[in-house]
């Protein structure tokens, strides 16, 4: 393409809204992976924490395009959400000066979560008033109990000082790496280096800076774990609270169900000598990883991901195509539970 | 970092120590503005460079979390010199030294933002006795 056609391709798309991007995408959306027909690209911002001139860590944030990046693909989580960014809804929701009853009521996980904590605390009380021969009061669910921890979050909110200039500020979302580089990697993700300039990162640069920033030695082999389940259609989120290295979600991600695999990504040493692999891990580690997977009601995916490819250097651009993945699925069995 | 408005609370201590500017961060905003836990500062312990957050919870109770990269790899030795600096911290905090009104936690930063936390002790108890019914 000439370069002053692509040139005015990038002039005319910047000023176009976010509205129109929004309806040039539904119009092209058919599936859950992204590109589209339409070259949607979400600009990143990358910062970078430099020691003695070395990077040692950085992370990925966006400010624009959130909503497109979550609604089609779950890309991203809200500093300050559980998953996609409310903070600045439930905190406006809060914060307003409205009485309790005409306050909006839309709910978020956060929402959700709250009160099925604050139900299973209710039960415990009563659980232990019970036992101690006392007179219960309120019950699960009251309306009394419940209301009084509104009004104590309430206070909480109007106590933490976020003026109207801070509020839309205070909760970027952060792209994790793998998820940054399948962006990139697709073409939908501008990587920007905050601290050059808002430099465009390459694909390959930002694999580099990255691979650096990370602190064990598997980060492409969960890259290439990250890929392959993405481009199977699932979406693909941290499963650090789980022990696990990824949950998988169905369409939708994590506001429309639980996941329902944890999966475990585990290098497959070969043996020189025999065509067997070598599988690393002891069975008491299996089973207790199996176990909390077990306890969530989430299945054990172990990923086994070999690289045939001879690298010099690890922070280069391996070529996918080059991994081999084997999967199994662990489920304890009782021969005598029918 | 600095594009967010609230990074001038802990800059202090980020320009202390850099490479744990971002789980120290995440785990301020998170302490603060998400669980809004009360009186909510950042340190840095004396003598291992590593920074903590502390904050009060509705009962009085000192807490410290100790901001820690998913990723990284633990030490025993380096966990428990976190715990007895936390400790150590909590008395200069509270001015006396009342060690069941302070707990220790780990805070554990994954690289998506997603934190969880555990608590650590430096152990258990002897078992209770066993009363045996006459």
């Amino acid at each position: 393409m000439p370069a002053i056609l692509h040139q005015t391709m990038q002039r005319v798309w910047r000023t176009a809204t976010l509205q129109m991007q929004r309806l040039w995408y539904l119009i092209a959306k058919e599936n859950l992976l992204w590109p589209t027909l339409v070259p949607i690209r979400v600009k990143a911002s990358v910062h970078i924490i430099n020691v003695n001139n070395k990077p040692v860590d950085c992370w990925i944030w966006i400010r624009e395009g959130q909503e497109l990046l979550w609604k089609d693909g779950c890309f991203g989580k809200g500093i300050l959400s559980r998953s996609s960014p409310t903070w600045q809804q439930r905190y406006q929701r809060e914060t307003a000066e409205q009485s309790a009853e005409n306050k909006p009521q839309e709910r978020y996980i956060e929402d959700i979560t709250q009160r099925r904590r604050e139900a299973r605390r209710q039960i415990r009380e009563n659980t232990n008033e019970k036992q101690h021969e006392e007179d219960i009061t309120p019950v699960v669910g009251s309306n009394n109990a419940i209301s009084a921890q509104d009004t104590m979050r309430l206070e909480k909110m109007n106590d933490l000082n976020v003026s109207q200039n801070e509020v839309d500020m205070m909760e970027p979302v952060q792209l994790s790496p793998f998820e940054a580089l399948f962006l990139s990697d697709i073409g939908c993700l501008e990587a920007l280096d905050v601290s050059h300039e808002n430099k465009c990162l390459l694909h390959t640069e930002l694999y580099s800076l990255l691979y650096t920033c990370h602190k064990s030695d598997d980060f492409d082999l969960k890259y290439a774990a990250y890929y392959y389940y993405r481009a199977k259609g699932w979406v693909v989120r941290s499963g650090l609270k789980f022990g696990s290295d990824f949950l998988l979600y169905g369409k939708g991600g994590p506001a429309r169900s639980h996941s329902q695999y944890s999966v475990v990504v585990r290098k497959l040493e070969q043996q020189q000598s025999e065509d067997t692999a070598d599988l690393t891990e002891s069975w008491q580690h299996m089973f207790g990883l199996s176990r909390v997977c077990t306890q969530v009601r989430k299945s054990l995916i172990i990923c086994y991901v070999n690289s045939y490819v001879l690298k010099h250097q690890d922070s280069i651009l391996p070529d996918l195509y080059q991994f081999e993945i084997q999967e199994y699925l662990f489920k304890r069995f009782n021969p005598n539970r029918k | 970092m600095d594009a967010h408005p609230k990074f001038h609370e802990v800059s202090d201590v980020c320009r202390q120590v850099p490479e744990r500017t971002r789980p120290l961060f995440q785990v301020y905003l998170d302490i603060k503005y998400v669980q809004m836990l009360k009186t909510v500062k950042a340190f840095v312990l004396d003598g291992i460079r590593f920074p903590v957050v502390t904050a009060q919870s509705d009962s009085g109770e000192i807490q410290i979390f100790a901001p820690m990269f998913a990723d990284e790899n633990t030490d025993i030795d380096y966990i428990n010199a976190i715990l007895e600096k936390s400790l150590n911290l909590s008395t200069s905090i509270s001015g006396k030294c009342n060690r069941e009104k302070v707990s220790v936690h780990l805070a554990i930063v994954d690289s998506d933002s997603t934190v969880t936390y555990y608590s650590i002790d430096s152990g258990i108890h002897f078992p209770a006795a066993i009363i045996l019914a006459s």
